[in-house]
């Protein structure tokens, strides 16, 4: 790989939220060279490294609607995903850049994307928002370490609005910053419904690809994920996101704020299927096969 | 022993919300959650700082001071909220002491 290349991957098991979270974190630590990713997750609520899944989960409509919990490993707030949604993650060996910076440059990026897919009013809103109209497309969540910046971020493809609404906590606080639309609030807005179109998650892609070449000069180069990315996916998987220790934290400290049900729906939202503990397995026996 | 939770939030314009719950039990602290969709560094820093207050045990009247003190001595860069909110959270939980 020449150094002004990105390493572009689509690693995706949507079906598998929680290892889905987990390849997340090995593939930022294990990338030392520009790189990013993008992916899709079938219904899930992702909490920030930060959160309480008390204050932000209706565990009942989850547990309802067959929407699972996840912790990511990066701040921010709660997003839901489903098919309808595409996720993106980038990795940049700048030591010297700080969160904030890695924000703008990365919203920016997505904002180029959006203007070539024909939303013009797209435009990055510090700190982590990219918006059309006032209203919410895209959210941006990032961490660093001493040697690389990691930003990721969930878009509104075609997403179901109406269940995210019923399975995400909305705080009377946070909508200070957003309009009022006859007395109910939008907040969110998805391509689909911005562009008066259908779009294709994969035409996303290609439009953030090209904005990341344009503006950061970075040519994207497919890859597959490595054998190593994805050894450290699963033992984070087994370790810590298909556990309640991670997924739950900042739950016991609040029980009293839940009824018996609800504790218990958070319980069965936040753990894999045997299923889905399955599709790992067979993943760790692709890997040991020699 | 009566035993309640309350939390406020705070966020001020174009910033991040911060989520403060204090359990208090008879009129004392039994700890103190700080979360929300802040961001923060270096990251087992801020995990130092939550559980310190979690851990924190006062007289109700002691909460401000308390929390703020441990919050301010500990480098922790938090990014999208800043002290005033958290103290504007604090207080909202003083002032209306009620879930």
């Amino acid at each position: 790989m020449m150094s002004n290349d990105i390493r572009v991957l689509v690693a995706e098991w949507p079906s598998n939220q929680f290892f889905n979270l987990a390849f997340e974190e090995a593939f930022y630590r294990a990338s030392d060279k520009p790189t990013m990713r993008f992916w899709r997750n079938d219904k899930v609520v992702v909490i920030g490294r930060l959160q309480s899944p008390v204050l932000e989960v209706n565990a009942l409509e989850a547990l309802r609607y067959g929407v699972k919990l996840v912790r990511r490993f990066t701040g921010g707030g709660a997003v839901y995903h489903d098919l309808g949604n595409l996720n993106y993650a980038i990795v940049l060996p700048y030591a010297d850049m700080n969160i904030e910076e890695a924000f703008k440059l990365v919203g920016e990026v997505i904002v180029e994307a959006l203007k070539t897919l024909g939303l013009e009013k797209a435009y990055y809103r510090p700190l982590n928002d990219i918006e059309v109209d006032g209203l919410k497309i895209s959210g941006l969540a990032a961490t660093r370490s001493h040697d690389r910046v990691f930003v990721h971020g969930a878009m509104l493809v075609s997403s179901n609005i109406e269940l995210l609404w019923r399975v995400l906590k909305i705080s009377s606080e946070k909508l200070i910053d957003k309009k009022l639309t006859q007395s109910r609030v939008k907040r969110v807005i998805t391509i689909r419904e911005a562009l008066g179109r259908s779009i294709d998650p994969g035409e996303v892609q290609e439009a953030i690809t090209s904005a990341l070449q344009r503006k950061l000069g970075l040519k994207p180069l497919n890859s597959d994920l490595s054998k190593k990315e994805l050894e450290q996916a699963v033992k984070l998987y087994w370790e810590k996101y298909s556990r309640p220790e991670w997924n739950l934290a900042f739950t016991e400290e609040l029980r009293n704020l839940l009824t018996s049900e609800e504790y218990n729906a958070l319980r069965l939202i936040s753990k894999p299927s045997p299923q889905q503990d399955e599709i790992v397995r067979r993943l760790e026996e692709i890997i040991n096969e020699p | 022993m009566n035993h309640k939770t309350i939390c406020k939030e705070k966020k001020h314009p174009g910033g991040k919300l911060v989520k403060i719950c204090v359990n208090i039990m008879g009129g004392e602290v039994q700890g103190v959650l700080l979360t929300g969709d802040f961001f923060a560094e270096p990251e087992n820093a801020v995990e130092d700082l939550i559980s310190s207050l979690l851990n924190l045990k006062c007289h109700l009247f002691e909460l401000k001071e308390k929390a703020l003190g441990i919050i301010r001595e500990r480098s922790v860069k938090i990014i999208g909220i800043n002290e005033e909110d958290i103290e504007k959270a604090l207080s909202d939980i003083l002032e209306n002491p009620d879930p």
